[in-house]
């Protein structure tokens, strides 16, 4: 399968704390995935990164792809070790946040609990 | 203007400066600091914030810089506050971080302060690594005020330096719907308290923003983890509740009914050989997803 690198310092510059820059990203990934190519996403020369950007950037392609197709035909290039750690995290988050049932019964579970 | 020092009390005289004028019709108003002895960074940030609202709802705002102490004024000059609010006098780089106000979500700008003014304020020592790490994690603070609490007169910021502690600060406060208040309109059939719907924010994946479909909920629980690995600190106030947060002890409790925006000042070491959390992460192999 064709494979279209993304890079992110070209597309929203050094620092990805935005949502909105986040947004841009994601649109670009999933107009490559829906077109039939892996992406590999690049993230050399970026210098800050912050959660609302990995959010909307990489979590929210949880809400349409599943897990098995996203880690056949995506990579992540260019992380230093804590970046790659919240990438990490953030995904991890967003996983459980999709699979919306049982976060709610959690939270529900935790917001009843707070009440007593 | 009372003291605006950092502890509860002070606090609480701070919020209820807030509260006396929330009712004030459009007037004239003049700022007497002649009682203030001390003004700690979040108080300049509170400050700038009370009278741009005050503005806002069509008031005139004077200070009287007559009655400020001379050691106050010079802070106050130092940071910029001076020259924002109608003084003349330029700004100098010092151990006062400077004022700056905010209205939309200016990344750049912002960024570039936290680089230039905050990080790079004289005797702190943190690697480019170490900085950007930081900085990530304290746009979290701007992505609370921004995303979630759309404070209609913008978001505030002062820091301080304390080089004998190396010890570096920094207080960014909105006036917008506090954190409580937001969780309170999420789910309004749990009647929580201020200080339990504070509690719930700041575990990872609780969020109260719902107008996408999207993962988030992560940014308070980020601080509140770095702030403990770095041994540093984190005091929110938030609509009628406090949580302070360092190395040994996560403390919520009831404080500042009166002001419904929120407060957050975090302070770090400023100094590389405080942190180990960089070299102790490793990528974990296996699938992201």
């Amino acid at each position: 399968m064709p494979t279209i690198k993304i890079n992110i310092a070209a597309l929203v510059g050094d620092l990805c704390i935005t949502s909105e820059d986040g947004e841009k990203v994601h649109s670009q990934i999933v107009h490559a995935l829906q077109n039939g190519t892996d992406v590999e996403v690049d993230f050399s020369n970026v210098s800050v990164f912050a959660s609302p950007f990995l959010n909307a950037a990489i979590g929210s392609l949880l809400r349409d792809y599943a897990s098995e197709d996203l880690n056949r035909r995506t990579s992540f290039l260019g992380l230093t070790a804590e970046n790659y750690a919240l990438l990490r995290r953030v995904i991890a988050n967003a996983r459980e946040y999709f699979s919306n049932p049982r976060v709610r019964k959690l939270v529900d579970a935790t917001l009843a609990n707070s009440n007593e | 203007m009372p003291r605006l020092n950092d502890t509860r009390s002070d606090y609480e005289a701070m919020f209820r400066l807030w509260s006396e004028v929330q009712g004030i019709r459009p007037a004239r108003v003049t700022l007497d600091f002649s009682r203030c002895n001390f003004i700690r960074h979040h108080g300049v940030a509170f400050l700038g914030g009370l009278i741009r609202f005050l503005q806002s709802n069509g008031s005139q705002v004077e200070i009287d810089w007559g009655t400020i102490h001379g050691a106050i004024l010079r802070n106050l000059q130092q940071n910029g506050f001076q020259l924002a609010f109608g003084g003349g006098v330029q700004p100098w780089r010092g151990n006062s971080i400077p004022f700056r106000e905010d209205m939309t979500q200016a990344r750049d700008p912002i960024m570039g302060y936290l680089r230039e003014h905050w990080l790079g304020a004289r005797g702190v020592r943190v690697s480019e690594r170490l900085g950007n790490a930081i900085r990530g994690v304290v746009w979290e603070i701007y992505a609370n005020a921004f995303e979630h609490a759309k404070s209609h007169i913008g978001v505030f910021t002062c820091g301080q330096l304390y080089p004998k502690r190396a010890q570096l600060c920094l207080s960014v406060a909105d006036f917008g719907t506090g954190i409580p208040s937001r969780v309170a309109a999420a789910y309004p059939r749990f009647a929580l308290r201020p200080v339990e719907a504070l509690r719930w924010a700041f575990r990872v994946g609780n969020t109260t923003a719902s107008s996408v479909a999207r993962s988030r909920g992560m940014g308070l629980n980020l601080l509140e983890e770095f702030v403990e690995k770095n041994d540093g600190q984190l005091i929110v106030y938030s609509g009628g509740a406090r949580a302070v947060f360092s190395k040994h002890a996560a403390q919520f409790d009831e404080a500042g009914a009166a002001f419904r925006g929120t407060i957050i000042d975090i302070r770090l070491k400023c100094d590389d050989s405080y942190y180990a959390l960089l070299s102790e992460r490793a990528p974990t192999p296996g699938p992201l997803f």
